[in-house]
């Protein structure tokens, strides 16, 4: 009897467990079971098997059977309601539907930033390296580390399985016959690089192809536009007119959800040779990414790896730093040391939540607000043997209809404005309607909304007593307007907040941007220096000095918005525990006036004193603050290098880069040497062009480019573009943000529409006897227009220290920020009390100018 | 006065004929038996779940058996009531059936 065949299968067991009264359920298994049985040992187990089957069968089928015949019913009520109040369906299912796309855009980009770096193989072991530096009164992270570490974490330690260093490297000319381009997209790698990071070959092996120094790996694109249709392969690339590479293997193209970016590949040990001082220690000019050993903590290794360092390499000692290895898979969304773009994620899914949410309410306070004409139908309902459960299913249902209605109208919407968002977003995500993570999700959407929607108006709804509800006492009164109040309330306070934060937000970004940049970006071109341009810099500086349209011409190591090397320095007086990492830039004469830069001590470089050269540096404010000197002019500082100079001017901080952090401490040196290779391969020339005269002042750069560089096609760039590029990512943000939060406003007024219109709806009798009685159009609008005004007022006050605590804890990422002020709140409110008004007021100006007869005669 | 459907008609009877023994698998059988016709146990459950409601029989949990494998089976008795609708039930049949000829001989 032990036998498997003894027992019922699950699903047939659970089928009846679930079909049958609670209190049947498990004695009815076991009357199955018995039949089941007998019928096995008698006759066959093929015939009890078909037994068990036809009973079950027949089971489900009759059970459906009732089930669609309630079903059918409820299906017909709710489309004759959709279809008797079209106006307050549209307005349903178009504010659902919208709340539901927003919900479900703002989901596939949710799902695009989560989506970034895990395509790589054992992504979970993977890690990037970052550091943890401190110094006096300020700490701060970075994942800038050398190579260096990088090379003694790889040979000391058996838990990293590889480790590799990426760097970027400057614009370069590739040529191929006659095709010729700028290349921005080169990193120099380690030879591990393609072991840790996953990026598929389409041609050429990961393990070998940057074996050898002059190893090329080129992106899909690259090839297809230096090679055409040609096998790549071992073709060759010549590098700025001197270097052949050669093609070792073309991978595909970077995934859009990468956060490392790159189109061609070469060794690093290219720099061995040509600028070795790179790869030192000091050096933190490169990000290092490791693969450990399966089950290795990270948090371990990393302590291992600052005692190991202090140990056997006593000399780096002195640069010692916190390392940390950071999850590649937060490489994107974390920054080091806390922060990033994973706050627009919780930022955007918030906003997704409140817009449903809104949509949400609009959809209880009609249906809540309609219950006195749907009472009738409880009410007959639960005459003819309906009992409550029955009628909270019949609700809920009906809003899961409507919210399914709003779901197919939301995938055409989301299917228009997918592109526009994509714009905005600077995404290409694509939709797959069919994707099973989609669908999951979006059903996840549409029950979270049919169930929030209909869960009040079910609850409230079938609570109606059948006796009073006939009797026509439809007591639709105090319970269900007071919770519409509540409703309101909550809607319009999260419009109004959004509203408040939407404002901030401007005007923080706009501040950072419009902030005194202590430095005119406008009418300033820079050019990429490229070989041999440094030895005839001071040639072309002078001949372009003729030209009446160019004010002045300098040129800089680097363009000041990119972050540079960072190295310690030593000065006079200095605090012996005092640790000081600066930025030491090489500029040429003129640099700080072309720029329009302040002085607020000292002076410029200037060649009337020779020694400046060797002997002058330039500091800026925040350099001097730091190291902390009361008199800086003439004392001296000492570079890493040993050289030291002595303070001959103090500049004002200029805000190069993104103001959401510190200025970084720079000392400027003069350039010593304009054929350096330093120079020719980041250097820039900035060229100020006098206001009106752009083009002209372009065309005679480039003349003067060709003469001297013809190998080199002439590019130049607008520096204001430059710095703007900062801010894209957070104008991006704003831009998505302002359009959410309008959204969110418009569906709160459309569903404060829908309100208002069935209140007047409802009054129109009291609104005659009143105009009867003498009451004036204006009273009218007042009556109707009061109750609202009253509700967003409350809203406002729930709003606004919500919105306060919020922007509070947001402003607080920003090293430069603005105080909130108090307008910004009052405007908000006034601007959401005007919306309200408006939308109100149009239904009350209605019903106050109709003729009360009409009125009267209602019904 | 309330009548019974035909299968609430089986069902009484069959449970009265099994006296201490009636719960559902032999009702079934019994059913089965005397209708000469399949019944499925689920049309069982639903006739015996309306009696129940109208009264007309009581229901015990009887112990869990290990034959069952531990699952306890339900043991039903006919209540007054249903043995007055029984009862009520016959008569309006005899009256009906009363001097009809030609169809049954008994």
């Amino acid at each position: 009897m032990k036998s498997k065949k003894t027992k019922l299968p699950r699903f047939a067991s659970w089928t009846i467990k679930n079909l049958l009264p609670d209190y049947l359920g498990h004695t009815a298994v076991g009357d199955y079971e018995e039949v089941y049985v007998r019928t096995a040992e008698h006759e066959s187990a093929l015939k009890a098997r078909i037994w068990l089957w036809r009973q079950i069968f027949s089971a489900i089928l009759c059970s459906f059977f009732w089930g669609i015949v309630m079903l059918k019913s409820y299906i017909k009520v709710a489309f004759r309601n959709m279809y008797r109040h079209k106006g307050f369906s549209f307005i349903n299912i178009a504010g659902l539907a919208v709340g539901m796309a927003c919900a479900m855009l703002i989901f596939l980009w949710v799902q695009n930033e989560l989506s970034y770096d895990r395509f790589h193989k054992d992504v979970e072991d993977i890690y990037r390296v970052a550091r943890e530096v401190q110094q006096p009164g300020q700490t701060y992270h970075t994942h800038y580390t050398s190579a260096e570490l990088c090379r003694v974490i790889r040979d000391e330690f058996p838990e990293i399985v590889a480790a590799a260093a990426i760097n970027g490297r400057p614009r370069v000319l590739f040529k191929h016959g006659d095709k010729a381009f700028y290349e921005g997209g080169l990193v120099q790698v380690d030879t591990s690089f393609f072991e840790i990071l996953s990026f598929p070959f389409i041609a050429g092996d990961s393990k070998t192809a940057l074996l050898d120094v002059d190893a090329i790996v080129i992106t899909e694109d690259i090839a297809k536009k230096y090679f055409g249709d040609e096998n790549p392969l071992g073709k060759t690339l010549t590098w700025n007119n001197w270097l052949d590479r050669r093609v070792t293997g073309v991978i595909k193209n970077i995934p859009q959800n990468s956060h490392i970016r790159f189109d061609m590949v070469i060794n690093t040990e290219l720099m061995r040779s040509s600028w070795p001082e790179g790869l030192q220690w000091e050096m933190k000019i490169f990000r290092t990414y490791v693969k450990l050993q399966k089950g290795v903590d990270p948090e371990q290794l990393g302590h291992k790896v600052i005692a190991a360092i202090d140990n056997k390499y006593p000399q780096h000692s002195q640069f010692k730093d916190r390392i940390y290895f950071q999850p590649l898979t937060q490489a994107h969304l974390h920054a080091v040391g806390g922060g990033g773009p994973i706050n627009y994620v919780y930022i955007f899914s918030l906003i997704a939540l409140f817009v449903l949410l809104i949509a949400c309410i609009n959809y209880m306070n009609l249906a809540t607000a309609r219950s006195a004409s749907r009472a009738k139908e409880v009410g007959l309902r639960k005459v003819v043997g309906s009992n409550r459960l029955q009628l909270t299913k019949q609700f809920l249902g009906e809003s899961l209809f409507f919210v399914f209605f709003a779901y197919l109208l939301s995938l055409f919407l989301i299917k228009i404005f997918l592109p526009v968002f994509n714009q905005i977003a600077g995404k290409t995500i694509t939709i797959n309607f069919f994707d099973p993570r989609f669908i999951f999700a979006s059903l996840a959407i549409v029950f979270f909304t049919g169930l929030v929607a209909g869960s009040y108006p079910a609850l409230y709804l079938s609570t109606f007593a059948a006796v009073q509800v006939l009797k026509g006492h439809t007591s639709s009164g105090l319970k269900g307007a007071a919770f519409r109040r509540v409703l309101v309330v909550t809607q319009f306070s999260l419009s109004v907040g959004l509203i408040i934060c939407t404002v901030v937000v401007h005007q923080q970004l706009d501040f950072l941007r419009n902030k005194e940049l202590g430095f005119n970006k406008e009418n300033i071109v820079y050019i990429p220096m490229k070989e041999n341009i440094g030895k005839n810099y001071q040639a072309i500086k002078n001949r372009m000095l003729e030209d009446p349209n160019i004010l002045s011409v300098t040129a800089k190591d680097r363009l000041p918005t990119r972050a540079f090397d960072v190295g310690l320095i030593d000065w006079e007086g200095k605090d012996v525990e005092q640790k000081l990492e600066v930025e030491f830039p090489w500029i040429d004469y003129g640099y700080f006036e072309t720029l329009n830069m302040e002085f607020i001590d000292g002076r410029d470089f200037s060649k009337e004193f020779s020694s400046d050269v060797r002997d002058a540096v330039i500091v800026n404010e925040e350099a001097l603050e730091r190291m902390n000197l009361k008199s800086p002019l003439g004392k001296r500082i000492t570079f890493p290098s040993g050289r030291t100079s002595s303070i001959v001017g103090v500049v004002k901080n200029a805000y190069f880069r993104s103001r959401q952090y510190e200025v970084v401490p720079e000392i400027y040196r003069l350039i010593p040497d304009f054929n350096s290779g330093e120079l020719n391969l980041f250097g820039v020339i900035f060229i100020k062009i006098r206001g009106g005269s752009i083009k002209e002042g372009i065309s005679a750069g480039e003349d003067m480019w060709k003469a001297v560089n013809p190998n080199y096609p002439f590019e130049y760039h607008f520096f204001d573009a430059a710095v703007d590029d900062f801010y894209r990512g957070e104008l991006k943000m704003r831009t998505l943000s302002d359009y959410f939060s309008i959204l969110a406003i418009l569906i709160s007024c459309l569903g404060l529409f829908g309100l208002a219109s069935f209140m007047a709806e409802r009054r129109t009798k009291e609104i005659g006897v009143r105009k009867v009685l003498g009451a004036s159009g204006g009273n009218i609008m007042l009556l109707l227009s009061g109750e609202f005004v009253k509700w967003v007022v409350f809203a406002n006050l729930i709003a606004w220290p919500a919105a306060y605590l919020a922007l509070h804890a947001w402003l607080k990422n920003y090293a430069y920020r603005i105080n909130m002020e108090w307008w910004v709140f009052l405007l908000s409110g006034v601007l959401a009390l005007t919306i309200a008004l408006l939308t109100v007021s149009y239904q009350a100006l209605k019903s106050a100018r109709t003729n009360p007869v009409e009125a009267l005669r209602y019904e | 006065m309330k009548l019974l459907t035909r299968a609430e008609e089986f069902i009484l009877l069959a449970i009265w004929r099994l006296g201490e023994e009636a719960y559902c698998v032999p009702i079934l059988d019994q059913v089965q038996e005397v209708s000469n016709k399949k019944w499925t146990l689920g049309s069982i459950y639903i006739t015996l779940h309306r009696l129940e409601n109208k009264n007309f029989v009581e229901s015990e949990l009887g112990k869990p058996t290990a034959e069952r494998g531990g699952k306890s089976k339900r043991f039903y008795t006919v209540t007054s009531a249903g043995v007055e609708a029984l009862r009520a039930t016959r008569m309006v049949e005899k009256a009906m059936w009363d001097g009809i000829q030609g169809i049954v001989y008994e």
